[in-house]
């Protein structure tokens, strides 16, 4: 028997479907997996075709039933991809029916035809064959260009093999027409075998390509997560989960970190929009790490399906583990509506690749950490150059008189060694150089709060008559205004700096008497409730609306009635604020703009053992006896 | 006889001004008449009725920033009142503010006599 070179060609074409055929039933046979029976069935029809070949070459004599049967069956193949590309993305029924009938169509001549079948009959079944392999060749083609990396390259691949399939046997035909010319049949058996590699590399790639494929995928990847403009660690991973959804053509992608409780919680999601943010316990995910295989979503966990599965329909699910270095593990889930033939090694890498953007969230982690530090300082200092231009400004205004009158006081006539000047100009000076000692000691007990070194001696103190004492001292205040003084003082006793305690009292009662009208009047009162002391300093006055509230506290903010007359430093409750919470109390203010003002500071109640003996209940019940 | 409008609304400081300039060598200064307004509404309502030479404005009022009067007045066009700033608030973008505003000169608080009387003696029509 001598065989020739094309016949050999033929002969390889034939034997790489046949490995092909038996690879496919090997994975359909372990896995039951429905898509490795329809790669089966795709390859099946060449298998048989070579079979029959060899068993005519090594001479048997076959009845013309079996060339029928096999031309039938070969005829199939284009139905049969189809059907692989209809589980692969959605393929429109009446596309899948036209293909069947033309099916039916060409399998009709080659059944009832005598042979050799007539050029019309030929012609017709050939282009019937090519047109109809063309159909599954463009739905791999269409596929493929929606993936990316490996997968995208593999898919190509199987459709340019189909093409060649389809071309081969326009070749066939064409020989059949013109009685066996030598080139037409030497190219249709090249294109055979072309078709065969070409399905052997998509379906059963080498090693080394599989890492051409991957590594370009991954330079991909990498490249775009460095790229991309990000500025926090949820947009590394979003736009990690975005590429992932892009490069494996999944319906939609999520991204699951851990939590320090050990749940796993979504960090991003790339997909149609959906409201909930799953959370998944590990006990969720070993059911879905099977084998690594797809899986049904309504096989998967509970907790996915109640979170996934309305949205995204009745998906195949892909659970991937991401390890993020140093140690954390994360997990990629992949929901897509139809199953993937090649992508598990696009799929590992990706997932592995999970680690970059875990890295590069890190370091967006740390850079948001430091742009918080910064901008903190950047407002600290604000508030420090604009605290120093208040002060300067507050301490140029009392100065401004004492300087201005005392330069007029020295160019006054001298009488001898004395001048005669006007006495309210050394009173002018006198209040302006009070008041600055004030401002200064305000400021000087201010930096001392802040810096934490106030010297503070709480002890417990008879909270109503260190007040009385006070209201002694300010009574021409009240008279000269013509403010009443009420006053509701049980005896009551707080752990308190008597000193700072009388600037607190004498911050809020100025305070009160500054803003009441005469004829106003101002109420302080004291109660105990449980551990704690209240004091409170109510007046009449103009009021403070809701919106300047917490800003009186704040220094040298002075708001309210602008056609009021200002007077003060603006530090008084800044500073009061301050020694009260360095008391580990609370000033708290309650105030409609009209309906005056109500201060009540908290203070810690004197320990019952720690009281002053006349405030002892036994004390004072000696005294009642 | 010239007219100073003084808006001021710290009693003391317009004592002050007033004590300085009644008793200036210059007898421009000397002589001239100063009208005291205590916030920026003041102002304006004396501006309205009665053109003066000279305004020293202070700039933290009751009821705004002097600089809002300064703006105004630049903004009105016309024949403008000279316009000094009288002001605690020393700082470079302070001054910046000033002159923006439209002011022809300005004074840092606390100023000696012999400054305040220079000043006014600089800008008062001759």
């Amino acid at each position: 028997m001598r065989i020739g070179w094309s016949a050999l060609v033929l002969l390889a074409a034939e034997f790489t479907f046949a490995v092909l055929f038996l690879r496919a039933l090997i994975g359909y046979l372990r896995r039951r997996d429905s898509l490795q029976g329809s790669v089966t069935l795709v390859f099946l029809p060449c298998t048989v075709v070579f079979c029959v070949d060899i068993a005519r070459r090594i001479g048997s004599d076959l009845p013309p039933w079996v060339s029928i049967v096999s031309t039938t069956v070969l005829l199939a193949q284009p139905y049969l991809t189809v059907r692989l590309a209809a589980r692969l993305r959605d393929v429109p029924r009446w596309l899948d029916r036209l293909v069947l009938c033309a099916y039916a169509a060409l399998a009709i001549p080659i059944i009832k035809e005598p042979r050799p079948l007539d050029s019309a009959a030929l012609i017709a079944v050939v282009a019937g064959f090519g047109l109809s392999e063309a159909v599954p060749a463009a739905l791999l083609f269409g596929k493929a260009r929606t993936r990316a990396g490996a997968n995208r390259a593999r898919l190509m691949i199987a459709a340019a093999a189909t093409f060649a399939f389809a071309v081969m046997v326009f070749f066939i035909g064409v020989n059949g027409l013109w009685r066996g010319h030598p080139a037409v049949l030497a190219a249709s058996r090249l294109l055979a075998l072309a078709s065969g590699v070409g399905y052997l590399v998509a379906f059963l790639p080498p090693r080394w390509l599989r890492h051409v494929f991957s590594a370009s995928a991954a330079h991909q990847v990498t490249e775009r997560l460095l790229r991309a403009p990000t500025e926090s660690p949820a947009q590394v991973w979003q736009l990690y989960a975005e590429i992932m959804r892009e490069q494996t053509g999944a319906g939609a992608v999520a991204v699951f970190m851990p939590r320090p409780d050990g749940q796993l919680a979504q960090t991003a999601f790339a997909g149609p929009p959906m409201d909930s943010h799953p959370e998944l316990g590990p006990a969720d995910l070993t059911a879905l790490v099977r084998a690594g295989r797809p899986a049904r979503l309504r096989e998967g966990a509970p907790a996915l399906i109640a979170h996934y599965g309305d949205p995204l329909g009745d998906d195949f699910v892909t659970l991937l583990g991401m390890p993020v270095p140093p140690d954390i593990e994360g997990a990629v889930l992949l929901f897509n509506q139809h199953r993937t033939l090649f992508s598990d090694d696009d799929l590992r890498l990706l997932a592995a690749l999970g680690g970059q953007a875990g890295i590069l969230a890190e370091r967006q982690a740390v850079a948001e950490a430091l742009n918080v530090s910064v901008d903190a300082l950047t407002r600290a200092n604000q508030a420090k150059t604009a605290f120093l231009a208040n002060m300067s400004h507050e301490l140029r205004t009392p100065l401004n008189a004492i300087i201005g009158f005392s330069d007029l006081m020295r160019v006054e006539e001298p009488e001898g060694d004395r001048r005669r000047v006007p006495a309210e100009w050394v009173d002018h000076i006198h209040t302006s150089g009070r008041h600055l000692l004030g401002l200064i000691n305000d400021i000087l007990d201010l930096a001392k709060v802040e810096a934490g070194r106030l010297d503070l001696r709480p002890a417990p103190l008879r909270v109503d008559t260190a007040a009385t004492e006070l209201l002694t001292g300010l009574s021409p205040l009240f008279s000269t205004k013509n403010i009443a003084l009420c006053t509701d003082l049980p005896p009551v006793t707080a752990m308190a700096d008597r000193v700072r305690f009388r600037q607190i009292v004498e911050n809020l009662l100025s305070n009160a008497i500054k803003f009441t009208e005469p004829g106003g009047s101002v109420t302080v009162s004291t109660h105990q409730a449980g551990h704690e002391v209240y004091v409170s300093v109510a007046d009449t006055g103009v009021g403070i609306a809701p919106e300047d509230q917490d800003r009186v506290f704040e220094e040298f903010q002075q708001v309210g009635d602008p056609d009021r007359q200002r007077a003060g430093t603006g530090l008084g409750l800044a500073l009061t604020k301050r020694l009260v919470e360095a008391h580990g109390g609370e000033i708290t203010l309650v105030s409609a703009p009209g309906e005056g003002s109500v201060f009540t500071v908290r203070l810690p109640a004197a320990p019952v053992d720690d009281l002053p003996r006349e405030n002892h209940p036994a004390a004072r019940l000696r005294e009642q006896v | 006889m010239s007219k100073i409008l003084l808006v001021e609304d710290e009693e003391l400081n317009r004592t002050l001004v007033k004590a300085v300039l009644s008793r200036s060598t210059d007898p421009a200064v000397r002589e001239a008449q100063v009208v005291d307004a205590i916030s920026l509404a003041a102002a304006r309502d004396h501006l309205a009725v009665e053109p003066v030479d000279l305004i020293l404005l202070d700039m933290n009022l009751p009821d705004g920033n002097g600089l809002t009067l300064a703006r105004e007045l630049s903004a009105a066009g016309g024949p403008k009142p000279t316009v000094v700033a009288l002001t605690a608030s020393v700082l470079p973008q302070d001054r910046a503010a000033a002159i923006e505003a439209g002011c022809d000169d300005f004074l840092d608080k606390p100023y000696a006599a012999a400054d305040l009387v220079a000043t006014v003696s600089r800008h008062l029509p001759t």
